[in-house]
């Protein structure tokens, strides 16, 4: 089955676009695609001056942990591991870096998201607002190129959703690119630039400047 | 943040998967060690009873032959040369030999070096009336060992004296030293025998020389009194008889059926018996140990088996219950052969684990159950175990390892 025809995207370097869409109208794949998860059928992918999907698994794998962030709605922690080394998880890709500057990275990203009092905590010990904190950043450990979001507020609250916008927003005027994907068309307002999916083709589109967001 | 940290932390979450994992790994192991460790106990033992039997047949065959040595020479010699011509009904009903030999026949046969007889007695009996005791005696020359003995069984009567039986000293009031007529001469007696409870109890040993003069009897015998010895088959009688027959072909052999000999025999079969006991008995526990190895060589692996299909099976529940996290993982940019890694280092953890206690266990319950059993452990099983159990968890999950490893973390996450 065909579910995008035709949808051309592209995100610039400090944009964060919101992608919205009906349930089954292909938004997630093209998320997917984006997070090179998912090969295309057609088509080109490049995302930071690479085509993930002209490198092999393993490569491609690396190009994920190496340029890519991703934030769930389910959050998607590892159960039995600590807030601390959930975030410090990507490195398992990455480990070429060096790890006491890992854990610099970690701490810091921990404490800016307000997770100091909880890094030694279990997923299951955490709020759901502390979940997704530790997913965004485990998401920016490696400092990546491209944070993709799926429906990343849909389980918060309004003050827990308000919080994870600004660390996006944070995220994309730091130079990152964000691509969140949802249904709400008030999570959709806090992206600068909305984007909507329908029947597979990228039909609406309003920008805003980043800086303005 | 390694891959074994993740391994370790896991293997803390998820403790019942483990500690099911570990026990399956644990009973295999213990299976293998124990069965292992039962068979040494059981050739060990096997060994040490078989030992033990041994030394107790040796030394028991070895005290026979000294007590046969001792008995044969206390009750007489068990083999008698008699002129061919006997008639042995006379000789048994007479307790003597009615025709005569030459003396010389001893000497041939001591010449001989009959090796099946190691003493040669030459002897005259005839019955006697002894005039002045007025009574019937046996009479019997006899002139001691012919040849050069090393040990002699017998001593010789010296000439002028008499040896006499215990009725006769006894009511002729006689003792050793004491002077007494026999036809018309004086002897001094040599030697007074105790009851004896036979015809030796009214008998009179002299000197051959003697004897043969007083019967007119001169150069003459009427029986070669022998001990057999050294013999190499369990017929004695047909192997003496067959060299005595080369020597002294005029001559019949006849061998007296004493306690001595009786005795000598049913202790020679009592040694042949044991001995082939000790063989049967090594034979049915040689059988024993066979029949165990051969139930281990179907256990063990059916065991090895069983839990390994349960390690699979556990392995794969495991797989599921995490797709959720490798989906992540590998969005995450964890490579497959990390993903790999996750579950074959759990595997590997948990046979190395599994063996430690798997071994202790099985060895540990034999141990327990053989307290006499000696020195059981035995490095090369533990080495076995440390080999086998993480190459056996590892195998066992490596199906589950490998769906785990290929999974398509798109699809993992879009179903979460």
């Amino acid at each position: 089955m065909s579910v995008l025809r035709g949808a051309s995207l592209e995100l610039g370097a400090g944009e964060f676009a919101a992608l919205r869409g009906a349930s089954g109208s292909g938004k997630s794949t093209l998320l997917w695609i984006a997070g090179a998860l998912l090969a295309p059928d057609g088509g080109e992918v490049e995302i930071a001056g690479e085509k993930p999907y002209a490198l092999n698994a393993e490569a491609r794998a690396r190009f994920r942990g190496r340029a890519l962030g991703f934030v769930f709605q389910q959050f998607h922690l590892v159960p039995y591991l600590s807030v601390r080394d959930n975030v410090l998880a990507p490195r398992l890709a990455h480990h070429e870096c060096d790890a006491r500057a890992a854990e610099a990275r970690a701490d810091e990203l921990i404490e800016r998201f307000g997770l100091t009092s909880r890094r030694h905590h279990v997923p299951s010990e955490l709020s759901t607002g502390e979940r997704q904190r530790a997913a965004l950043a485990r998401a920016l450990l490696n400092r990546p190129r491209l944070l993709l979001a799926d429906e990343p507020t849909g389980n918060l609250d309004e003050a827990n959703a308000r919080a994870v916008f600004e660390h996006l927003k944070e995220f994309a005027a730091g130079g990152g690119a964000v691509l969140m994907v949802t249904h709400d068309a008030r999570a959709a307002e806090q992206a600068p630039r909305q984007l909507t999916l329908k029947e597979g083709r990228l039909e609406a589109e309003r920008a805003a400047a980043p800086a303005q967001a | 943040m390694s891959l074994w940290r993740l391994v370790l932390k896991e293997l803390r979450h998820r403790k019942g998967n483990f500690a099911l994992s570990l026990l399956s790994v644990s009973v295999a192991i213990a299976t293998l060690a124990g069965a292992l460790t039962l068979l040494r106990a059981h050739r060990q033992r096997t060994e040490s009873l078989i030992a033990e039997k041994q030394a107790q047949v040796e030394a028991a065959a070895a005290k026979m032959e000294d007590e046969i040595r001792k008995i044969t020479k206390n009750l007489g010699f068990n083999i008698l040369i008699l002129p061919k011509d006997q008639d042995l009904q006379s000789v048994y009903a007479e307790g003597f030999a009615e025709k005569t030999m030459p003396e010389a026949y001893a000497a041939r046969l001591a010449d001989a070096n009959v090796v099946t007889i190691a003493h040669i007695l030459p002897s005259l009996t005839r019955k006697f009336d002894w005039e002045e005791a007025r009574r019937t005696v046996i009479l019997i020359g006899t002139r001691g060992e012919v040849g050069e003995q090393k040990k002699p069984l017998l001593a010789a009567v010296p000439p002028g004296k008499l040896v006499l039986g215990y009725e006769l000293h006894r009511q002729l009031n006689l003792k050793e030293g004491d002077s007494v007529g026999l036809k018309g001469r004086t002897f001094t007696v040599h030697k007074c025998y105790p009851a004896r409870g036979s015809k030796d109890d009214i008998t009179v040993w002299m000197d051959l020389a003697e004897a043969q003069q007083m019967l007119d009897m001169a150069g003459r015998i009427n029986a070669i009194l022998a001990l057999e010895c050294n013999c190499a088959t369990l017929d004695r009688l047909a192997e003496i008889r067959a060299e005595v027959a080369g020597i002294l072909p005029d001559t019949q052999v006849v061998e007296f059926q004493s306690q001595a000999v009786a005795r000598a025999e049913a202790r020679n079969l009592a040694t042949a018996k044991a001995l082939a006991d000790l063989e049967l008995e090594k034979r049915h526990r040689e059988a024993m140990q066979r029949e165990g190895e051969t139930l281990a060589a179907w256990l063990v692996p059916l065991v090895l088996l069983g839990c390994a299909v349960w390690i699979g099976v556990l392995a794969l529940v495991n797989v599921k219950s995490r797709l959720g996290e490798i989906g992540i993982l590998r969005a995450l940019g964890v490579r497959s052969g990390q993903i790999l890694f996750l579950f074959l280092g759990k595997a590997l953890l948990t046979g190395v684990l599994g063996a430690t206690a798997g071994f202790g266990l099985g060895y540990g319950l034999c141990a327990a159950w053989n307290p006499g059993a000696g020195d059981l452990f035995d490095a090369r099983v533990l080495a076995l175990s440390l080999g086998l159990a993480p190459v056996l968890a590892a195998a066992a999950s490596w199906i589950p390892a490998q769906i785990a490893a290929r999974q398509d973390p798109a699809a993992v996450l879009r179903e979460d």
